[in-house]
């Protein structure tokens, strides 16, 4: 459709050696609707669709689990040359999915003169449309978000911070070096608007995340910086509490290293990840203290699963790459499986699927080279399929859950 | 190189995937406006019938290699850079030396005014200072840079091409 353009040539009466004015006057646009939405909508999936994000190749991966198909992979983020550092994602109840941005520092120092630039940048959160993941709202956050969560009524979302250089920044005062929780309502998001969360000071270095059920109420927080888990309740005036997660925290320079909070189905334990201590502790959210049993392992334990019925743990760790699953309550290993770097490199995050008989495990791979999910079986933990996805994926979330 | 952008199905070599998104990325990075359009404003509308009333020639995809690190490049021809000066620069920063017809005075007159801040805020060498233009040319705003200058990919300027560019602004290999 051509456009149709009228000339206006209007010369000034008094000056008539003077170049003529001219005026394009435009007709209101009236061909096919402007910017036709281009993106092929996101195929279907014959088991559960599940999201993946790809924080060192700025793209989801799109799957079909258990089988293991690559429905699709969507670029994400705002930068069209810079890595976004898609790092987290998560889903509402409607399936709009919601990914934190977390812009890496200029690492690989490109030049003389962007090794002298020191800017932090802000991190967003982008909401994609559950159709073609087009882009359909955003906000923006702290520097260095670290984990995004939607509540299960789909009415709260969100977003810690885990900022280590704000943590040891010793220019600051204690209260300043705290990092915050974002909070807004998946809601609030529109087209065309970025909004700017509430934020709450937290701890030092929030990392792990995980909102009660079903409003998100409270939020359960591991705080890698001060060895202790928050549990911050966020209706009316938010209040924070710091639960030390072993009898000898270390504020400053962790001993524990909570990386991870994971909720349990019924709500009533977290399970949170060590990494530096190398042990999940397991904290009782209905007494708000922390349970004895201190589950070992040789590897540091990332993001934990839940079996529905609370009775296991599916644990990955990382050095030595492995997954264990491990009764809860009296720390006894069920299971282990041990990964060549093959199979999986740097298990960021287990994932069970008991409608399918499956357990899926993102393996960050070593960051220069693409990462893969693997699926499992979830009885007899054998590999059924590895699935390559993008450049150090960290988090998958399936379509049907939150 | 607009031509055909309505028919693109991706745009940055790949790292956007919608029209909309691309032009609002332009227009936060280049033109400093962070509103994003939603694509019903009359500006919008407006571009969208500019952008599709151009020819359909141009191929549906546009390769868009970026040089994400910067290093020395031999020696160019300087006559062959005026040229591409002309072409590629001049429309922004003006005549070298002087400036005269540049954008605005937060547009640096080039080479002296970049080359003396390298030289004397940061020390730099005489190479150093040619690899930083080099850098700034390849990275534009982008990957730990600042500004709101647009990066040029091998297709846009070739590294003969920015030699060239180079020997006429007198930056010695
Ligand atoms: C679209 C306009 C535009 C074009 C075309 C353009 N520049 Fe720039 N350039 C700018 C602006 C604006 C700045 C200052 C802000 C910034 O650093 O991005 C700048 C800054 C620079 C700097 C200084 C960087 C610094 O860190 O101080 C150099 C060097 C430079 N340009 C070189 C070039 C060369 C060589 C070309 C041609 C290949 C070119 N520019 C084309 C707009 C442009």
């Amino acid at each position: 459709m051509r456009l149709v353009a009228v000339l206006v040539l209007s010369f000034l009466a008094a000056c008539g050696e003077q170049e003529p004015k001219v005026t394009t006057v435009y007709e209101p646009y009236s061909g096919p609707p402007a910017y036709p939405e281009r993106r092929s909508a996101l195929p279907p999936a014959q088991g559960v669709r599940a999201f993946v994000s790809n924080n060192g190749s700025d793209t989801l991966s799109v799957l079909d689990l258990p089988s293991g198909e690559v429905l699709a992979t969507i670029p994400v983020g705002r930068d069209p040359v810079n890595i976004d550092g898609p790092h987290h994602l998560a889903l509402d109840p409607a399936g709009t999915v919601f990914v934190a941005l977390s812009y890496p520092a200029p690492s690989l120092s490109p030049g003389p003169h962007s090794a002298h630039s020191s800017s932090r940048r802000s991190g967003y959160v982008l909401r994609l449309a559950p159709d073609d993941l087009r882009v359909t709202g955003q906000a923006r956050v702290d520097p260095n978000p670290g984990k995004i969560v939607v509540s299960e009524d789909g009415l709260r979302l969100v977003v810690s911070h885990f900022d280590l250089q704000l943590a040891i920044n010793t220019k600051l005062t204690p209260e300043q070096r705290r990092g915050t929780l974002a909070v807004t309502s998946p809601a609030d998001f529109a087209a065309g608007m970025t909004l700017d969360p509430m934020r709450i000071p937290v701890c030092l270095a929030p990392h792990g995340v995980s909102l009660s059920k079903p409003d998100g109420a409270r939020a359960y927080v591991a705080c890698y910086g001060e060895d202790a888990l928050a549990v911050v309740e966020l209706t009316g005036t938010p209040s924070v509490t710091l639960i030390p997660v072993g009898p000898a925290p270390s504020v400053g320079s962790p001993v524990y290293g909570p990386y991870s909070a994971v909720l349990s189905p019924a709500g009533d334990r977290v399970a949170i990840g060590n990494t530096e201590g190398r042990s999940t502790k397991l904290f009782d959210a209905q007494t708000k203290t922390m349970l004895p049993a201190s589950i070992l392992s040789q590897g540091a334990p990332y993001f934990a699963g839940w079996s529905l019925d609370g009775t296991k743990l599916y644990i990955p760790t990382q050095a030595p790459d492995a997954l264990l699953v491990v009764d809860p309550t009296t720390g006894v290993e069920h299971a282990s499986v041990y990964f060549s770097a093959e199979e999986c490199r740097r298990p960021h995050e287990a994932t069970p699927d008991e409608a399918h008989g499956a357990l899926y495990v993102v393996c960050e791979g070593d960051h220069l080279q693409p990462g893969n999910v693997l699926v499992l079986d979830l009885t007899s933990l054998q590999i059924k399929a590895n699935i390559p996805v993008g450049l150090y994926p960290d988090r998958l979330v399936l379509e049907a859950t939150l | 190189m607009l031509a055909g952008a309505v028919e693109r199905p991706i745009f940055w070599g790949g790292q956007v995937d919608s029209l909309l998104e691309a032009i609002n990325a332009c227009r936060y990075y280049f033109m400093g406006d962070s509103v994003p359009w939603n694509g019903r404003e009359r500006e919008a509308q407006a571009l969208y019938a500019y952008l599709a009333s151009l020819p359909l020639e141009a191929p549906e995809t546009q390769p868009f290699s970026l040089v994400l690190s910067a290093k020395n490049l031999p020696p160019g021809d300087a006559t062959r850079g005026e040229d591409i000066y002309r072409r590629a620069c001049n429309f922004c920063h003006g005549a070298i030396t002087s400036g005269e017809g540049r954008l605005d005075t937060s547009t640096p007159i080039l080479p002296e005014e970049p080359a003396t801040v390298f030289q004397q805020k940061y020390k730099f060498s005489a190479q150093q200072i040619r690899v930083a233009f080099i850098e700034k040319v390849r990275h534009g705003a982008f990957l730990g840079l600042y500004g709101r200058m647009p990066p040029y990919a091998l297709e846009t300027l070739s590294d003969d091409d920015l030699s060239a560019l180079l020997a006429y602004l007198n930056l010695s290999p």
